[in-house]
């Protein structure tokens, strides 16, 4: 496989990610691709294939992190109620509501702890892989995951539940 | 739980749940779970969490990408992006080629100043900013030092594994890394008994062209064949016999229009 073949295979997974993170398929979609352009005009000699996935994870995170910078220096539109990560989920038909008390639940937490959670459960990284994508160390990742996963919890047992939104 | 035991932390209980933890440990921490219920209910929720999540978000990875998303369409996007750079920073700076880790290993590549085209070149900080920009592009902690042949082809970015030049009495010494204005490049080291090393350098060319036109240069001792195939740009260097420098490079141009 070469590194060509190894990121195209990364992109629906960048897709999912960046999606859980934002909330619109078009500002993900947007995010996916401004993060590809930027690892493509930097190619990275003799990485592994096992290496490209969580290369582009951390560069598609470095920009989600860039763009939210700018975004939130231009102080347009305030960027964690329009529509954040609640949109991302689609209810499924058997996970009815509880899911979309998880997605409320997911949009609440604070994007350190969001990203971190997602990057383990959903995309599967081990915690020194997130650790090293993320400039942090293991301990820091260990206590966001953890806070993570505790305030998700409280969130569903309804212990902090706020107001239920309506997620259209 | 023995004396020995280290105490089970948080740690412990997310290694748990997300399936990391050793077999001898993964029983320690089942055998308190079985014991503590709240701390059992909490890593229940964790583990519902974990699959709703992946469950609500398993759609995305399924849906066609977008035109936007696909390969093709991203690496335009990218060289755009690429050749405005090298546009702004003028055509000369694409002549500047750095070498890394041959000339201080081997003392070889210094002295054949294949990066010589000096012509209109930056100098000064000008240069080492460059210079600097193409090594960032491409040199990573986990580049290694040195190359492997399947790294070579992703330089390339085809099939391409170092020439065979046994024929003319060569064997591959040893392939590395070069970070230039237009990316990378390999560069493989070929060694024989009876002369001195012989270099090709291999990269991508940037520029649609067309011609395998061999052109011949003569530096300081050494000659340089240069040419373009399929889009990759080679050169073989060495301080051999010029007529017989062609002849290899004859034949490594044949190799690759045989593939």
């Amino acid at each position: 496989m070469t590194t060509h073949d190894a990121i195209e295979q990364t992109i629906p997974s960048l897709r999912r990610f960046a999606r859980a993170l934002l909330g619109t398929a078009q500002d993900a979609d947007d995010l996916v691709h401004d993060a590809l352009v930027d690892a493509l005009a930097r190619p990275r000699l003799g990485m592994a294939d096992q290496q490209v996935r969580p290369w582009l994870f951390a560069i598609l995170r470095n920009r989600f992190l860039s763009d939210r910078r700018r975004a939130k220096h231009r102080a347009t539109t305030p960027l964690d109620d329009s529509g954040g990560p609640a949109a991302a989920v689609r209810p499924g038909q058997e996970a009815g509501l509880q899911m979309r008390d998880l997605t409320i639940g997911l949009a609440g937490l604070p994007v350190e702890q969001r990203e971190i959670l997602l990057l383990v459960t959903v995309e599967g990284f081990t915690y020194a892989e997130v650790a090293a994508m993320l400039d942090l160390p293991l301990g820091t990742v260990m206590s966001r995951l953890s806070r993570a996963r505790d305030r998700l919890n409280d969130f569903m047992d309804g212990t902090t539940r706020p107001r239920l939104r309506s997620v259209s | 739980m023995t004396q020995n035991t280290p105490p089970i932390t948080d740690d412990d209980l997310h290694a748990y749940v997300d399936g990391v933890l050793g077999p001898e440990r993964e029983a320690i921490v089942a055998a308190y779970l079985a014991q503590h219920p709240g701390q059992n209910r909490r890593i229940e929720n964790w583990r519902r969490q974990r699959d709703q999540l992946r469950a609500g978000l398993a759609g995305i990875v399924e849906q066609p990408l977008p035109p936007e998303l696909t390969m093709a369409h991203l690496a335009s996007a990218s060289r755009q992006r690429r050749f405005g750079w090298i546009a702004n920073h003028g055509r000369a700076a694409a002549l500047v080629l750095l070498a890394f880790g041959i000339g201080a290993s081997s003392g070889w590549f210094g002295r054949a100043d294949l990066g010589a085209h000096r012509e209109p070149a930056a100098t000064g900080i000008a240069a080492l900013k460059l210079e600097t920009r193409a090594a960032y592009r491409i040199f990573t902690p986990t580049t290694p030092t040195r190359a492997t042949a399947p790294d070579l082809a992703a330089a390339v970015g085809h099939d391409f594994s170092p020439p065979d030049l046994t024929a003319s009495g060569y064997t591959v010494g040893r392939i590395e890394w070069l970070a230039t204005l237009h990316g990378p490049a390999a560069v493989v080291m070929y060694r024989a008994p009876d002369a001195r090393p012989l270099l090709l350098l291999v990269r991508r060319m940037d520029v649609p062209a067309h011609s395998d036109r061999m052109s011949e240069d003569r530096h300081n001792g050494h000659t340089m064949f240069t040419w373009i195939s399929h889009g990759v740009g080679f050169s073989v260097a060495a301080e051999v016999e010029p007529a017989r420098l062609h002849r290899i490079a004859n034949r490594i141009r044949a190799d690759q229009h045989a593939l």
